[in-house]
């Protein structure tokens, strides 16, 4: 084999030696098709210590860093294997506008501030474009954190989740994640409560993948069942409020507004907004409302008018 | 002399990248390989140099992969279907991949159909669809700003400031947007004031072309979405427990954690405003600590809002 006028080493080096050893141990374990043993494998395959605790000790490393990568190594009657089918994506067929638009989001997207694109250009979405792409002026950094991926494990393998959440043990069935207002949320049934929940992922205690499997549920839609609004985040009694927005703001809370369900906007003739909402965690209510100041007051009912006006009387007489 | 950090397992995910397109290709050139996987050519060759002693063990006729190279041409057979598909989605990657084509799609004004259905394949590969939900803001001017990027144009606007809790009209050349925490930021130079500022989208509430926008240097870093300007005061400020979110919400230049879970955070404050919404929003058990004059902030903005409600 002739190389090309660039530099390589003279002689195999330790660090080559052992690539060459665990992609022959991964072809091994994917392809021999029955499962082998730790004997045969690091008797065949070059690179392994000659000693039989150095070798065992060796094959432990490798399989460590198999599995790091996500690989599943089985073991059946003190023999290993992995399953191809668990492993591999079947062919995407992706068309070159498919692939431009992935590139697009991947190269806009990050998680975090240095994402890796190899594992990118594994499905298609090639490095370099050579310049096309749809060119957009603009970045977007989702916050990232270390629980999200075994969520998503869990979610995409249909398997319970046991966690502790604001210190509290449960066991959740999960069936979506949700990034809203900077955060991240697990939307979950709860099967202690019997219900659906909305978990917040940095709230999350420990975390553990069940061997228990689920059926999703028909019912649950991630997109629609985590309201977005701060006040309807509760289970307190429903409460039809009124609202007026000056006409300084009346712009934002319109674009913020517009189109939701269960929101009701009548803007007026002096360009105020009128806006009929129903309101279940009052909490919730009270900060997007003061979030305001001068430019927003409650119109009724009058008992939430009175509990802005206690709230407000709670400070105004420090 | 210490020994050089173990690189195998990046090698490894090289190698588990580009054998499936070798062998979809057949024939390749080593600077297409190097540029499409971001790796540098000589890494290519030194990988493709190992990969024809690599196979089935223990190695017989056919047990070897099939790779060669001759001068910077690559040639692949996949005679055993070893390698010859992608491997599957990290769960790791999947979300970043899922929320990356989630998010671009709502982005206002971005033809997503090429996107939906690329999702779609992957969706249907990794029986994942709907798992991943990306809420984003999507103010109605974010597309005439981009626009106006695009074509290096200065834009008049009005635009509602939260420090001074006013409409303001000003010239403004936009530079880049980005999106944190939800919410759609700009950074451009105001013209008025002479300084690159960084504005949210969602507070313009109208914005036309004023022409062509003057050169510029790039803004710093988008990491964090305020950075205090000339003008700013420190504030401290006592907060209850209840009051985690201000900490989550805003970034403290110092908190310092007290008894029964209260804490003691400072912040750079450009307007008093802003940090009457903050204190109204908190409640009776928030404190201003400093400076003296913002003592009673919380108690006078809480008495002219009551007086609403006492009309």
């Amino acid at each position: 084999m002739a190389g090309a006028d660039l530099p390589h080493s003279p002689a195999m080096n330790r660090a080559d030696l052992r690539l060459q050893r665990v992609v022959n141990l991964l072809t091994a374990l994917l392809y021999s098709g029955a499962p082998r043993s730790q004997e045969e494998l690091t008797s065949t395959i070059e690179g392994y210590p000659p000693t039989p605790e150095a070798r065992r000790s060796a094959f432990e490393d490798d399989k460590k860093l198999l599995r790091g990568r996500g690989f599943e190594i089985e073991l059946i009657d003190k023999r290993y294997r992995i399953d191809p089918k668990k492993h591999f994506l079947p062919d995407l067929d992706l068309t070159e506008s498919e692939e431009v638009a992935l590139r697009t989001a991947i190269r806009l997207v990050s998680l975090t501030q240095e994402q890796d694109q190899l594992p990118f250009a594994r499905i298609g979405v090639a490095f370099d474009d050579g310049g096309a792409g749809e060119a957009l002026a603009l970045r977007a950094h989702l916050a990232n954190h270390e629980l999200l991926s075994g969520v998503y494990d869990a979610m995409a393998r249909s398997q319970l989740l046991e966690l502790g959440y604001d210190g509290v043990p449960r066991v959740v069935e999960p069936h979506g994640l949700r990034f809203l207002d900077g955060f991240w949320y697990v939307v979950v049934w709860d099967r202690l409560r019997n219900a659906p929940r909305n978990l917040r992922i940095d709230r999350i205690g420990e975390l553990r993948m069940l061997a228990d499997a689920f059926v999703r549920r028909t019912g649950v839609d991630v997109a629609t069942d985590m309201p977005a609004e701060p006040w309807r985040m509760g289970n307190e009694d429903p409460v039809q409020a009124e609202v007026r927005i000056d006409p300084a703001i009346a712009f934002r809370v319109w674009h913020e507004l517009s189109g939701r369900d269960g929101i009701d906007l009548q803007p007026q003739a002096d360009g105020s907004l009128l806006v009929r909402l129903v309101v279940t965690r009052l909490d919730g209510f009270r900060s997007w409302l003061l979030g305001m100041l001068d430019h927003a007051v409650v119109i009724g009912p009058a008992d939430l008018r009175a509990e802005v006006a206690a709230w407000l009387a709670s400070m105004a007489s420090r | 002399m210490g020994r050089p950090p173990d690189r195998t397992e990046e090698r490894l995910e090289i190698v588990l990248a580009i054998l499936p397109y070798l062998f979809e290709q057949r024939i390749a050139e080593v600077p297409d390989v190097a540029a499409r996987f971001g790796i540098p050519e000589v890494e290519v060759l030194q990988l493709l140099e190992l990969l024809p002693d690599c196979g089935l063990p223990p190695f017989g006729g056919g047990d070897l992969l099939e790779v060669s190279i001759e001068g910077t041409t690559i040639r692949a057979r996949p005679t055993q279907h070893w390698f010859n598909r992608a491997l599957r989605l990290t769960p790791t990657e999947s979300v970043a991949v899922k929320a990356a084509g989630q998010t671009l799609l709502s982005v206002p004004g971005f033809d997503g159909g090429a996107l939906r259905s690329a999702l779609a394949k992957l969706d249907a590969a990794l029986k994942t669809d709907g798992l991943v939900v990306v809420d984003l803001d999507q103010p109605p001017l974010l597309g005439l700003v981009q626009e106006a990027i695009d074509q290096h144009l200065r834009l008049a606007v009005t635009y509602w400031s939260a420090w001074r809790d006013a409409l303001t009209d000003r010239h403004i050349d936009p530079l880049r947007v980005f999106t944190e925490n939800s919410r759609w930021y700009l950074d451009a130079f105001d013209v008025e004031a002479a300084t690159m500022k960084r504005f949210r989208v969602d507070r313009t509430l109208q914005a036309e072309p004023a022409g062509p926008a003057d050169d510029h240097p790039a803004p710093p870093s988008e990491e964090g979405s305020f950075t205090p300007g000339d003008g700013a005061r420190r504030v401290v400020l006592d907060l209850p427990a209840s009051a985690a979110w201000v900490t989550e919400a805003y970034k403290a230049v110092e908190m310092t954690e007290l008894a029964g879970g209260r804490r003691r955070v400072a912040f750079d404050v450009m307007g008093e405003r802003w940090l009457e919404r903050l204190l109204l929003r908190v409640g009776p058990e928030a404190r201003v600590l400093e400076p003296a004059d913002l003592v009673d902030l919380q108690a006078q903005a809480a008495q002219r809002l009551l007086e609403r409600y006492e009309a």
